[in-house]
């Protein structure tokens, strides 16, 4: 079978994960902002005897790398040897997307145009004509629409007919001045006399890479004994002036091909822009994105509460079937108790994460929450946070575990580990179902405004977080923030419903082992040494909780809610799964909440903000270490997050008493 | 671009109609959720009744800009019903899935009640205005079209 090896690459928020999904039929998370790959994803698709072997690169705007993500896609570009490279190009962006292509071109890779998203650009005024363009760059142009799947057919037979191809990519494309030309010319001269160059490379683009102070090239140059005699007596004012005059003439030729192949509406100003000038207001957008934030979670409360009723019947039914006659009162106990106790009492909040997905997914979809990213910049900027520091905040709401995976857009380590620290203060989903549960015992009318401030606060102890790093530790100015606002998009249902099936099935795979393994050790511990209650504080979890819990005496929490803080720490649904199989199963875990005196409104917010905001779990404590490489920066995320949450907690716990006097 | 021949006129005075609307069921609900009785029905939201205000906010500064230039009337109006009609439709849901509820636990729903919320209204009004200054504001983005 012939195997061909294709690179997808492409600007930011240009569709080249949806391009993915449809090539490979799968389903990787996409998403209407920029940043949303950070790594190589690999995938394969059969066409009759061709296989093709696709990897989809994070976004870039050039070939000089700065942030993480742009490194990865910039060594698999120049070191890597695909037999094509797709470039998608966002037919409405010509101008800018052309800029990645022209070096691509001087990188004389074999090529071809994924030309995306012709029907949005149709819509605004802009036609490219496919013909002029491919004739401009000496590239197959394929027109696309990767979300429909339009012109997948024409690309793929393109695809399959890399190397019969009869276009000549132009490498000439690019015109530099004479100084930068013979400067490069007396490179590659010179690199011509040990070619083959290591990575594939030509002798005229390893100069022009040279010419721009590319450490890499310069090391594996290096590393091969090749001393460049013009390069090792530059000046640092030397590169940056050809660095200077390199751009130019690169943004020249994008601007010379977009001027030929595009035809635009002269003066148009597009909707998209209009209603930005709102949505973005000095003074109305914050309190806009606070608006929509709020309708979110009032509506996941709301929405969520009858499925979760039904839930709560139907375990209540199976309960009683599980009480199987014949069975040992040990099985029965492990099942209603334990499984149905605890897996119940989370799996009833299910719906509700899915509803917040859905809705999330609603706000992506539409290009707004680019646009909070925009609004929260200045916001986050006075507070020492890179703005682009805002979408892995974002991400967060879902998981933190992508979402520090994402701070690889970031280009400073100091605002990358900045951004780690603040991660694990915003509320995951896996956190909801503590709120939702606690929230509605003991704040019924006022759920959705209790839940809404705990999301509130998670986001000020994140940006309260940064602050204190930004002012302790790392003194220096976070970089700037320049990110492409996507066009507004009416948002389907189907696809929202898609990406919220998606990322709930994701959740429910990962926490569903996680939370049983959980409840399951948390029943053991309930139930042992034999001979003891149940659940009572004889048991070794009674134990544990009474031994720990003089520390937790101050924020007014019981030995039981100490055990399911403890097992919180494995995964953050555990603490209801917890609290559901020390309760159990006889009664409903809200039931048992309400009837116990222990607990009042006080102790109940405090307890909320305390999982809100103390250790992170150990899926996020791994991905810390991975991203940092540091044992202490996660000591740091661990011991910062303890003390956050205890002294929050006990501030809350002190001023509600004052005031509620319970 | 031309927004002052009728129906535009029309348009205007129909959101400055919105804006009021909204801006005083904005206060009284923001009222009630402070504990000021005003003898009406409009149920207590502190929250909803600040999202009220700011909506307002939007609509009165596109007619406040719109005296010298029509088209930010436009944009914000646009902005504006947008705003109304996506928190309406939510309220509605909410409202919808709260009685469900109640009743699934044997309790009593009144969805009634829903109706006396400032967004309520607000929907209501701004579903005529809306396909208008879609129109409009579509307009606005293809002027100087060649």
């Amino acid at each position: 079978m012939r195997e061909i090896r294709v690179l997808l690459t492409g600007n930011p928020n240009v569709g080249k994960t949806t391009l993915f999904n449809t090539l490979c039929g799968v389903s990787q998370r996409t998403g209407n902002y920029p940043g949303v790959t950070v790594d190589i994803r690999e995938g394969s698709r059969k066409e009759g005897d061709t296989l093709l072997r696709i990897s989809d690169l994070p976004g870039t705007y050039s070939l000089s790398a700065f942030t993480p993500d742009e490194q990865v896609a910039r060594d698999a570009l120049l070191t890597s040897c695909p037999d094509v490279i797709v470039q998608i190009v966002d037919a409405s962006n010509l101008e800018r997307n052309l800029f990645l292509t022209t070096q691509l071109l001087e990188a004389a890779r074999p090529m071809v145009i994924a030309l995306n998203m012709v029907d949005l650009a149709e819509e605004s005024g802009i036609t490219v004509d496919t013909d002029t363009l491919s004739c401009a760059t000496g590239l197959p142009v394929v027109r696309i629409v990767a979300s429909r799947g339009e012109g997948i057919d024409d690309l793929i037979r393109v695809l399959g007919g890399v190397g019969d191809c009869q276009v000549t990519p132009r490498q000439d494309l690019v015109r530099y001045s004479p100084a930068v030309a013979s400067r490069l010319e007396e490179i590659s001269r010179f690199l011509r006399d040990h070619t083959p160059l290591p990575g594939g490379l030509t002798p005229e683009y390893a100069a022009i890479r040279l010419l721009e102070g590319d450490q890499p090239v310069a090391e594996r140059l290096h590393d091969e004994n090749l001393t460049i005699p013009v390069i090792d007596t530059q000046s640092p004012a030397d590169i940056d002036g050809f660095i200077q005059e390199i751009m130019l003439s690169r943004y020249r030729a994008a601007e010379q091909i977009s001027r030929c192949a595009a035809c635009c509406s002269i003066g148009r100003v597009m909707s998209t822009d209009l209603i930005d000038q709102v949505l973005t207001h000095r003074w109305f957008g914050i309190p806009i994105f606070l608006s929509f934030m709020w309708f979110a979670f009032h509506l996941t409360f709301s929405a969520s509460a009858p499925f979760a009723t039904g839930f709560e019947l139907i375990f209540g039914v199976l309960g009683e079937v599980l009480q199987v006659p014949g069975a040992g009162p040990l099985v029965t106990s492990l099942l209603t108790d334990g499984v149905i106790g605890g897996v119940g009492a989370v799996f009833s909040f299910v719906p509700s994460i899915f509803i917040l997905f859905l809705l999330l997914s609603l706000l992506e979809d539409s290009g707004y929450l680019a646009r909070a990213a925009f609004v929260m910049d200045r916001l986050m900027h006075a507070i020492g946070l890179h703005g682009r520091s805002f979408i892995p905040l974002l991400i967060g709401f879902g998981c933190n575990v992508p979402a520090i995976m994402a701070t690889r857009t970031l280009q400073s380590r100091a605002d990358r580990i900045i951004t780690i620290l603040s991660i694990p203060f915003i509320s995951c989903a896996a956190r909801l179902p503590v709120y939702l549960l606690l929230a509605g015992v003991f704040f019924s009318s006022r759920a959705g405004e209790v839940i809404f401030f705990l999301y509130l606060l998670g986001i000020l102890a994140a940006v309260g977080s940064a602050l204190i790093f930004r002012r302790l530790v790392f003194r220096d100015e976070p970089s700037p923030f320049i990110m492409e606002l996507p066009p507004y998009r009416r948002p389907t249902l189907n696809a929202a419903a898609l990406q919220m099936w998606h990322r709930g099935r994701e959740y429910l795979q990962r926490a569903g082992l996680v939370i049983v393994a959980g409840v399951i050790v948390v029943w053991v511990l309930a139930t042992l040494p034999a001979g003891v209650e149940y659940g009572s504080a004889e048991s070794l979890a009674g134990i544990l909780g009474q031994m720990l819990q003089p520390v937790f005496a101050p924020l007014g929490f019981t030995w039981q809610l100490v055990v399911s803080l403890i097992f919180g720490f494995i995964a953050k649904e555990v603490v209801v799964g917890s609290l559901g199989t020390l309760s159990g199963g006889e009664d409903s875990l809200a039931t048992s909440l309400a009837a116990d005196p222990t607990i009042g409104p006080v102790t109940a917010l405090a307890y909320m903000v305390f999982v809100l905001l103390y250790l992170p779990c150990v899926a996020t404590l791994g991905v810390i270490r991975q991203e940092t490489g540091s044992w202490r920066w996660t000591g740091i995320a661990l011991g910062w997050g303890l003390l956050v949450a205890y002294g929050v907690s006990l501030g809350v716990s002190l001023i509600g008493t004052r005031i509620l006097g319970a | 671009m031309s927004v002052t021949r009728f129906p535009h006129t029309c348009l205007y005075l129909w959101t400055a109609v919105v804006a009021a609307v909204t801006i005083i069921s904005g206060l009284f609900s923001l009222g009630a959720g402070l504990g000021i009785d005003s003898g009406l029905l409009i149920p207590a939201d502190p929250v909803g009744g600040c999202i009220l205000l700011l909506i307002g906010a939007i609509l009165v500064t596109g007619l406040w800009e719109g005296k010298i230039d029509r088209a930010r009337w436009v944009q914000y109006g646009y902005t504006g019903l947008l705003l109304l009609l996506i928190f309406g439709a939510a309220t509605i849901l909410i409202g919808g899935a709260d009685a469900l509820s109640a009743l699934m636990e044997g309790e009593s729903a009144d969805p009634g009640s829903m109706l006396w919320s400032g967004f309520i209204w607000g929907l209501l009004l701004a579903l005529p205005a809306y396909p208008a200054i879609s129109r409009i504001l579509s307009g606005c983005s293809r002027r100087e079209d060649t």
